[in-house]
């Protein structure tokens, strides 16, 4: 497969990804109480995925494509 | 946001019971593990090296994919919240990701309380349901709760109080 084609469906997999991960986000930032625990939880759920992303990012760009 | 009047306080904001989420955690953990114990079996076959650099990236989106489910798992736990203020009682539920219910009752309406422990778990480690019985017909269940007798207390002494104040 071409680097183009795969390029685009990747991103376009990590943006509906991302959206459910937004989703989540809006949720707590919208509904949590005031002075609780959860933004530190929040905190290691997203830099987990993020730097999880970003490995994946950079594995992608090793694989061998024309 | 819940918006409360002026005079209103919240006594008490309750989560379910985390051994609610153990079961989910656990299986989230054994799915994490997956790639683990897929690798040694993979290694018995002859693969090119741009066929690992393929397998790596599916490791990586798979795990990914995996925590960003265990934090949608958490969420749905997480807001499932029952609020006591000093007016009425907020029940919300997070049923999935864009499902949401919230119901609320005035604490004036209450009638009786029923505390529940329904099993051996639960007993030990000191969580039930509450089910609360409202003037309507409609009456609450908060399940899975810790600190039980708490809530039972607050709600009545404020019930009580909303009562003679009516009277």
């Amino acid at each position: 497969m071409s680097f183009p084609v795969t390029f685009t469906i990747y991103m376009t997999l990590l943006g509906v990804f991302w959206f459910f991960v937004g989703s989540v986000l809006w949720h707590l930032k919208e509904y949590t109480m005031p002075d609780d625990y959860s933004s530190l939880i929040v905190k290691i759920f997203i830099i987990i995925i993020a730097l999880l992303n970003l490995l994946g990012l950079v594995l992608f760009f090793r694989i061998p494509l024309q | 946001m819940i918006k409360l009047s002026p005079e209103e306080k919240i006594l008490l904001v309750l989560h379910r019971h985390w051994i609610v989420m153990l079961g989910k955690l656990f299986l989230g953990a054994l799915l994490l593990l997956l790639p683990v114990v897929i690798a040694p079996i993979i290694s018995f076959f002859e693969i090119p090296a741009w066929g690992e650099g393929i397998i790596e990236f599916l490791a990586v989106n798979y795990l990914m994919v995996i925590i960003a489910i265990m934090f949608i798992f958490w969420m749905d736990y997480y807001l499932d919240v029952w609020i006591i203020t000093t007016h009425r009682i907020i029940d919300i539920e997070q049923k999935n990701l864009f499902h949401r219910e919230i119901s609320e009752f005035m604490l004036d309406k209450v009638q009786d309380i029923t505390v529940e422990i329904p099993n051996m778990l639960a007993t030990f480690l000191k969580y039930g349901n509450i089910v609360v019985q409202t003037a309507g017909e409609r009456s609450f269940s908060i399940k899975q709760i810790p600190h039980l007798y708490k809530a039972k207390n607050i709600i009545l002494e404020y019930a009580q109080k909303k009562h003679e104040r009516t009277q």
